[in-house]
């Protein structure tokens, strides 16, 4: 059975249609990357699988193992095994990261029946996380997000990922506003989340982070559609060559 | 009408003859005096501000209630018996005038040099059943003195309580002063706090509102000696109709004098919240720095949040800023945490519960978590304790 399978999905914001057809299937173990133009409905589609209610949803679905997820409230897809790392991670003043975590954590673990971690198994275990991704442990105990750096927010989004442990990954832009050495630590840290379980959707403007997460699949996304999908050689395709071919009117031409 | 008061000094009376002429027994609408958002006229149609005060105070030291005229640093005694006093001018508003004129009840408290290192704690509890009550406390702090004065009030629906505190803090003296106002929903609250402060003096405050259908505090105070301190905060949660007022200036009056202003309203339902703050910066002085802030968060679209930050500013060697920032729930931050698999209820109790507790900065961790714990249970009952575990 396919982990994600998103079935001609369409989507509109007040009464605009952003989403006109999508149909994308994730099985389990694959890592797939949606690369497209400014403006043509990648992140709406990421806000749209976490349930994001702006958007309206018009037609098609959201499989997640088999079952629709169109009708569960954000946080019920969250626990589901859905999560969305943010392009501009918001900063929450006075709300402790770690304490915040932990209490994400456990309402993940509550829902499938699991037992709650204590203040002090969380913070081994994000201490170990943090480790694995670069990230300063000075960071866990701070409001969340506030006074982060771009690197810092995103590597949160990752630490995020790697303790939640979904069942899908949606990463939106997570390349944005890196620094070289940010990149690899995030990448290294999606890498040690790739698992023969687990989904993974990038969704991305360049060919550079997938120079360090190598992806199965790769996906042009332009006019609120997938046009053309292929292997990694895409990504190289369009490093080389941009988006001209696959924006509004244009005839797909990709060999 | 003012011989049939039980005041015993000369300074008192001459203090009632003025507050009598200045209070004219009116109590005046929003366009009488300065405080524009919040008119006290319909007070003369409230039947119960009619009937005979029943009140109390008590004052406790260290949680230890004081029974005898001094205990440790602490000296007490009736403000009505005291030979002398100074306290503020009549004319500041109406509210002290009517306050100097009627109040029986109130406290000249004498601190003195503390007998070791750590913040003593003063608190002076009062309540009122129904009527008027007027409480009027003068506090001088003396040189080498550390103390925390806590005020609470409690009041039932009928009943107004009119509390104004006076403290003057010689030089050195270290002050740290809690309001605390949570009376039944029906009921009023006026008053204020004034404070003179003397070279190298510290005056830290946090206001709180939380109950009352009406609460008007203002807050002056006057940094009269070199390398003095006065960092205010303030807190007001409204909800239902109720109203809430804080007024406030601080002038510096000497050179190299520091002061803060950081007052968070949070309005709910069809609340309205007010907040009116001045920086005054007097003439041929230097080496000043004030900042002030006021923020509203209104929970919904029928509340309404007042703001008016000003800077009056007389010298040139000043570093001053102010702000004021009113906005709803983010919605962003709002789901960005039930992405996390947080519910929307608790994120949007914890948007309100981190914005009310960065103005709860108490330098005493007992009466910190106390405090914390209490206004939070009261705003988000059950959940308070998930809200706790994540701030």
């Amino acid at each position: 059975m396919a982990l994600l399978e998103i079935k001609n999905l369409h989507a509109s914001i007040d009464s605009k249609e952003i989403l006109k057809g999508v149909n994308l299937t994730i099985q389990p173990g694959e890592v797939h990357a949606i690369m497209g133009p400014n403006g043509s409905g990648k992140s709406t589609l990421s806000a749209v699988i976490a349930g994001r209610e702006d958007y309206e949803v018009t037609d098609g679905d959201i499989l997640l193992n088999g079952k629709s997820i169109l009708d569960l409230a954000p946080e019920m897809r969250a626990r589901e095994g859905i999560f969305i790392g943010f392009q501009y991670p918001v900063a929450v003043p006075g709300v402790n990261n770690m304490q915040f975590l932990r209490t994400a954590l456990n309402a993940v673990r509550k829902h499938h029946g699991e037992t709650e971690l204590n203040a002090a198994d969380f913070l081994k275990l994000a201490r170990s996380e943090m480790a694995g991704i670069g990230m300063n442990a000075d960071l866990i105990k701070r409001s969340l997000n506030d006074g982060f750096s771009g690197g810092e927010k995103k590597k949160n989004e990752i630490l995020q990922m790697s303790l939640l442990s979904p069942k899908v990954a949606i990463l939106d832009e997570t390349d944005s506003g890196l620094d070289i050495d940010a990149l690899k630590s995030v990448a290294e840290g999606v890498n040690r989340f790739r698992s023969p379980e687990k989904g993974i959707l990038l969704v991305t403007h360049y060919q550079r982070l997938l120079s360090y997460i190598v992806p199965d699949f790769v996906h042009v996304f332009a006019d609120g559609q997938i046009q053309k999908s292929g292997g990694k050689e895409l990504a190289e395709h369009l490093e080389k060559f941009g988006y001209d071919d696959f924006k509004k009117d244009g005839a797909e031409n990709v060999a | 009408m003012i011989a049939e008061k039980p005041s015993t000094g000369s300074w008192l009376k001459a203090k009632r003859e003025l507050a009598y002429l200045l209070s004219h027994n009116t109590y005046p609408t929003n366009k009488d005096e300065d405080f524009r958002y919040t008119d006290l006229s319909f007070l003369h149609d409230e039947k119960f501000i009619k009937l005979t005060s029943k009140a109390s105070l008590q004052a406790f030291w260290n949680e230890q209630e004081i029974k005898s005229k001094s205990i440790d640093s602490c000296t007490i005694s009736n403000l009505l018996e005291t030979d002398s006093a100074e306290i503020i001018e009549s004319n500041r508003d109406f509210v002290v005038s009517r306050n100097t004129l009627n109040f029986e009840l109130g406290y000249h408290i004498r601190l003195n040099k503390n007998n070791n290192e750590d913040w003593q704690v003063l608190k002076l509890k009062h309540s009122s059943e129904q009527g008027e009550t007027f409480f009027r406390h003068l506090i001088e702090a003396e040189t080498g003195s550390k103390v925390i004065v806590v005020e609470e009030f409690q009041a039932e629906n009928q009943a107004l309580i009119n509390s104004i505190t006076e403290f003057k803090l010689s030089q050195g003296a270290q002050i740290f002063y809690i309001r605390r106002q949570e009376q039944k929903p029906e009921s009023i609250h006026l008053g204020g706090v004034f404070a003179t402060l003397a070279e190298n003096a510290d005056f830290g405050s946090v206001l709180l509102q939380s109950g009352g259908k009406l609460s008007r505090i203002t807050g002056e105070f006057s940094i009269d000696g070199k390398q003095a301190n006065c960092s205010l905060k303030g807190l007001a949660t409204m909800d239902k109709t109720r109203h809430s007022d804080f007024t406030v200036s601080v002038r510096h009056m000497a050179s190299n004098t520091t002061s803060s202003q950081t007052f968070h309203n949070l309005a709910d339902d069809n609340s309205s919240v007010a907040f009116t703050g001045l920086v005054h910066v007097c003439e041929g002085i230097s080496g000043i720095e004030a900042d002030q802030m006021n923020r509203s968060l209104l929970a919904s679209h029928d509340a309404i949040a007042y703001s008016r930050p000003q800077l009056d500013i007389l010298s040139d060697d000043v570093k001053c800023s102010h702000g004021s920032t009113t906005g709803r729930p983010d919605d962003d931050a709002i789901f960005y945490m039930r992405s996390r698999g947080i519910t929307e209820k608790i994120a949007r109790e914890l948007q309100k519960a981190a914005f009310i507790k960065a103005v709860i900065q108490i330098p005493h961790a007992g009466l910190q978590k106390e405090i914390t714990d209490s206004i939070l249970h009261d705003n988000f009952q059950k959940d308070a304790e998930i809200l706790l575990e994540m701030l």
